[in-house]
């Protein structure tokens, strides 16, 4: 019986220890943890609740030349949902759920109601802070989204997380793609293509830092800290490209490429004095059939030019005085024998012409004649004189991709002795269609031959940052007594040559006709049989005696019979040609000026140290009426403008009409409302009207018009 | 018998008021866990803290029923409770609700019941009704076995609704056994089957084998060489050798393999901090931020935004530590429960009913074990196993069951004078 008692103490004794024994290793663990460990705990708290994120600097626009958007981002947004936010509760979940998923899936059809529905309660029952709902929408969607039932309460009650994200894109879609360029989606890492490529540095900006704390569940809210590094968004690029010709040399290619059923084709249209690519297009069959901008030939494809490549042999010629273009040249019996290989024409010519002849005609025969027997003796010589001309040196161009230009030289070992007179028509070189039209240029130039500009300015937030001004490769590629000949010789080409179909009586085009055998890889040329292969080409200035603008057009592979450079190619040149002439002789004959009136430009309202800048570079006295007001309002007579202030600062809403959108927008969103635009132009209505009081955070609706903003 | 004059009439007030204490603090801490800017009204029933109040006015009202019910009546009765929690086990897993991966719960009218938690108090009745009657004899193998057969019956039960932690609080009822007289052997077991599965997993199991043969050839050296000696010896030594292996498959092919990352991260084999060593980590960090004196009373940014998951049930301490630190929160709110339960075993010991005083060991195991599990796991002693800390939790089940469990103790003891 004692024993049983003794035994019963010990046991409740032991469970007495029992429950301090236990009780004490908590306070143990936990006074550990709060004291040793606490420091390195809280430094890790610390950490956990604040995080930069790197703010992702907005691509910079890619522009034509009179700023029109070619290349831009726009805002997509990925949305999110903070599912299993206590802020959301389990009454509202249960009742709203149902038609939040309808909503989502009528907006997105990809899912059927019920789907989403299992998705938002899986996530709800999980506790998801983060429950990708839909990417990539667009403002208005994400606009609608925000109307649903609980998203309507917003970022912390209703739990939507929306992320932006910007995407590229090409408002005039397939226009001049490949020279803009665009993100090689099969590569691996971002690489761009084209000048999208080549400008990445200045358009890409640079990315930002913002530090963030948490706030929330999954709510993170900025922090105001020195720290910060904004993000510097990319520069604008300002092409050389006219988007009207653009569109305008693209349809014509495309037309022609259509009805030839061509491989590819392109197009470059080049500013005589400044080198300015005005248009540039490439168009290729693609796998559905249809001609897309695919490569850059006219900048990448190197290849035998032909005929268009005799204007550097005569040029070489008449230069070395090795060429008159009087004298007879005799085509025998239309064909001519070269070390055991025979040349003939395309259309066999016989008897004698004259060397301008043989030029305007596009005689094969007649230019190696008159090539091999001047510099039969010393070919190196002619090899100098194509060099002297710059002909053989890459254009170290805006843009990458360039085909390297091969002229051969005697000291090569792929050199023999028919090199000579089948070089002087434009086989065994190789030529990019914009090495060619370059040399043209230079002819429709004076000789001067400026290097091809894809781009001609950079711009940050409009303001100028480098801009590239002409370049010249070669002041002087030949004398201009050889220039003023080989102009000449360009024009009879469509005077009474190869290319009479561009004769007008408007104006006169001055060119060259091109027709090449392809040849096929190692196989050589296939000529006489089934496979040959053509390309047609035309290449030119115009107007004649004026030059603006030179061109090539280049037609590969037409396969609907007619393959000559008269043929497929000048039809496109005149084409093009005619429009812009149309378009230049509106800009050299402006209408009539009233010179007799004194005008004063209108400014509008804005910054009064900027509008005073603006007033005095154009000589135009303003005067301030408060010289010390930061906005004012130019008021203008005949004679001079007075700036009367404007006092935006009294707590009222500012009368912001007639102000220019960035004025506009960077006075009110100072004041801390949100601008909403409408249109475009300077502002000419605002929802909330001057001097009525406002509240931070409110919405004020900009209404623009009038005038090209 | 003596008359009774008023139900608060020799009511153990320390365990009243350390009863309303933990209910008290648990419902300040629940409010700073999900406090909300646009919710602070306390009793807005859009959050935790607006319902958590009404739970706690229900318990209070709970709890004065059951002082006014006769004395007799739980023991009396608690073979039909512990009937009825039984039938209500068996339901919950045809019809109930599932909540998290747990087929455990009812709803009633918008409000969630989880019979789990009333069958701990089911079983301690019908525990201390079986082990009170003069019969009865712990030490007698059919009786062991008719106890253990009242605490498996729900533990199975609460096993199939896939909720392992609840069943696991069942296993505490050994201590009932222990006070009524269950031999020392099967509490050292108890003790050292745990142990030998934690080494079995850490280390290797060939090793620890080879130690077993040592340990065995040591005890057959130094104790009288009788056959029946050696031939106890060598079962244990087979039996602990089969557990290990045993252990070893189970952890690795029976388990799922969220349990088994649990148990890995636990014994350190596994840093997991994005899965399952992340509540822990949080955990830690959470209330080693608090460091001695805590961030302040709703200042505790890591329990706040959900940087802990589950802080307003099962890691509601991490919010007693970061905000109130280890003096003025961690101290007090354990000093709280080790006080509470060392006043429980106090006072079961006053009993002159066996039932009563096993039911207050009954009602002590269950604190414990889920004192001790949930504080444990929060400060990464034991592995995450999601039971909620009694009165303090959130929860309306929870606060209810333990509410119903304490108070028909204190009714117990209130009655001790009626029983002259």
């Amino acid at each position: 019986m004692k024993d049983i008692r003794k035994d019963i103490l010990l046991r409740v004794y032991l469970v007495y220890f029992g429950i301090l024994l236990f009780g004490a290793a908590i306070l143990a663990k936990a006074i550990y943890i709060q004291s040793t460990e606490s420091k390195e705990l809280l430094e890790k708290a610390r950490k956990q609740e604040m995080k930069f994120v790197t703010v992702e600097a907005i691509r910079g626009n890619i522009c034509s030349d009179d700023g029109t958007l070619l290349a831009t981002s726009i805002p997509i947004f990925d949305v999110y949902m903070d599912v299993g936010s206590d802020l959301i509760t389990d009454e509202l979940f249960q009742k709203e759920v149902d038609s939040l998923s309808l909503n989502l899936s009528q907006l997105f059809k990809d899912k059927k109601p019920s789907d989403y529905k299992n998705i938002l309660w899986e996530g709800r029952r999980n506790g998801v802070g983060y429950l990708p709902i839909h990417s990539n929408l667009t403002y208005p969607e994400l606009k609608q989204i925000r109307k649903f039932p609980i998203f309507k309460l917003g970022k912390y009650k209703g739990g939507l997380i929306v992320e932006p994200q910007y995407q590229r894109e090409l408002p005039f879609k397939g226009l001049a793609r490949r020279t803009i360029g665009y993100e090689n989606a099969e590569a691996a890492e971002k690489v761009y293509v084209g000048l999208e490529g080549s400008f990445s540095k200045n358009l890409q900006g640079t990315g930002g830092k913002r530090l963030m704390r948490r706030i929330g569940n999954a709510a993170w809210m900025q922090v105001d800290t020195e720290n910060d590094v904004e993000p510097q968004n990319g520069d604008d690029i300002i092409t050389t490209l006219d988007i009207n010709l653009q569109d305008l040399a693209e349809s014509a290619l495309r037309k022609e490429l259509i009805a030839d059923s061509a491989d590819h084709g392109c197009v470059i249209v080049m500013e005589v004095r400044t080198g300015y690519i005005k248009a540039i297009v490439n168009l290729g069959k693609g796998p559905k059939g249809g001609y897309e901008e695919r490569f850059n030939y006219a900048i990448g494809e190197s290849s035998e030019p032909g005929s268009t490549f005799k204007l550097a042999s005569f040029l070489v010629g008449m230069e070395d005085g090795k060429i008159n273009l009087d004298q007879p040249v005799s085509l025998g019996n239309g064909s001519v024998n070269y070390h055991g290989r025979s040349m003939t024409d395309a259309h066999r010519m016989t008897g004698t012409l004259l060397a301008h002849e043989v030029f305007e005609k596009s005689s094969n025969v007649g230019t190696s004649k008159l090539i091999y027997g001047a510099y039969a003796d010393d070919p190196q010589k002619y090899i100098d004189g194509l060099y002297r001309m710059s002909i053989n040196l890459p254009q170290q161009l805006q843009i990458g991709g360039e085909g390297r230009p091969y002229i051969k030289n005697t000291k090569s070992k792929w050199w023999s002795a028919v090199s000579l007179p089948w070089m002087s028509i434009g086989y065994e070189v190789s030529l990019t269609p914009l090495q060619i039209v370059s040399l043209y240029n230079a002819v429709a130039n004076n000789g001067v031959m400026v290097k091809p500009l894809f781009v001609k300015e950079i711009r940050k937030n409009g303001q100028l940052v480098q801009s590239f001004p002409p370049v010249v490769i070669n002041p002087r590629i030949c004398s201009p007594a050889t220039i003023r000949k080989a102009q000449l010789l360009l024009e009879a080409v469509v005077q009474r040559g190869t290319a009479t179909s561009l004769k007008n009586p408007v104006y006169r085009i001055a060119g060259k006709t091109g027709t090449a055998q392809l040849a096929l890889n190692n196989k050589g040329y296939a000529a006489g049989t089934k496979n040959v292969r053509y390309k047609g080409s035309f290449v030119g200035y115009f107007p004649a005696d004026n030059p603006r603008y030179s061109m090539i057009v280049v037609i590969n592979n037409p396969s609907k019979g007619k393959y000559y450079g008269g043929a497929v190619a000048a039809p496109v040149f005149k084409e093009i040609a005619d429009r812009v002439y149309a378009d230049l002789h509106d800009i050299d004959n402006p209408p009539p000026k009233d010179t007799t009136g004194y005008f004063i430009p209108q400014a509008y309202a804005g910054i009064q140290k900027d509008i005073e800048d603006t007033y005095f570079w154009l000589n135009i006295p303003a005067k301030p009426v408060n010289p010390k007001a930061e906005w004012a309002v130019p008021v203008s007579n005949s004679s001079s403008v007075m700036l009367m202030p404007s006092n935006h600062f009294n707590g009222t809403m500012p009368d912001v009409t007639g102000m220019g959108v960035k004025d506009a927008v960077f006075l009110l969103e100072q004041m801390g409302l949100k601008v909403v635009l409408n249109g475009k132009g300077y502002v000419i209505r605002q929802s909330v009207a001057p001097g009525r009081m406002y509240m931070k955070g409110t919405f004020v609706t900009l209404d623009l018009g009038g005038g090209k903003g | 018998m003596r008359e009774r004059r008023g139900i608060f009439e020799h009511i153990d007030w320390w365990l009243v008021i350390l009863y309303l204490l933990l209910v008290g603090l648990g419902w300040i801490n629940i409010y700073a866990a999900v406090y909300d800017i646009n919710h602070s009204d306390i009793v807005d029933m859009h959050v935790k803290y607006g319902k958590q109040m009404l739970w706690i006015f229900a318990a209070v009202f709970l709890a004065m029923i059951i002082l006014l019910i006769d004395g007799k009546f739980f023991a009396q009765f608690s073979n039909l409770i512990y009937g009825i929690c039984i039938l209500l086990l068996i339901m919950v897993i045809f019809s109930g609700k599932e909540i998290s991966g747990s087929k455990s719960w009812f709803q009633f009218a918008g409000v969630a019941l989880q019979p789990a938690e009333f069958a701990k108090m089911g079983t301690a009745l019908a525990l201390a009704k079986f082990l009170s009657l003069t019969e009865t004899d712990i030490r007698k193998r059919n009786d062991l076995f008719l106890a253990a057969g009242i605490i498996l019956l729900p533990t199975i039960l609460v096993i199939l609704q896939h909720d392992t932690g609840s069943a696991l609080v069942f296993l505490s009822f050994i201590l009932v056994l222990y006070r009524a007289g269950l031999s020392d052997k099967f509490l050292i077991a108890f003790v050292l089957v745990p142990m030998l599965a934690v080494l079995s997993l850490l280390i290797n199991k060939f090793i620890i084998v080879g130690g077993l043969f040592l340990i065995a050839v040591l005890v057959f050296l130094y104790t009288k060489r009788r056959f029946l000696n050696t031939l106890i010896i060598a079962a244990v030594f087979l039996a602990a050798t089969g557990f290990v292996f045993s252990v070893n498959y189970g952890v690795n092919h029976v388990l799922e393999p969220h349990q088994r990352t649990r148990i890995n991260v636990l014994i350190g084999k596994e840093i997991d901090l994005k899965g399952a060593g992340y509540n822990v980590n949080q955990s830690l960090i959470a209330i080693g931020s608090g460091g001695m004196w805590g961030k302040g009373f709703l200042q505790g940014t890591q329990t706040k935004y959900n940087f802990v998951p589950e802080q307003s049930t099962d890691f509601i301490f991490c919010t007693v530590g970061e905000e109130w630190g280890f003096l003025k929160g961690s101290l007090v709110v354990v000093g709280l429960f080790v006080v509470l339960l060392i006043r429980i075993v106090i006072v079961a010991e006053r009993q002159r009913s066996r039932f009563s005083r096993f039911y207050g060991y009954g009602v002590a195991a269950i604190i414990f074990f889920h004192f001790f599990i949930n504080i444990g796991m929060t400060l990464g002693l034991l592995p995450v196993i999601g039971i909620p800390l009694p009165f303090f939790s959130y929860g309306g089940s929870s606060l209810w069951a333990f509410t119903m469990l304490l108070f028909i103790f204190i009714r117990q003891d209130s009655y001790r004078y009626e029983l002259l």
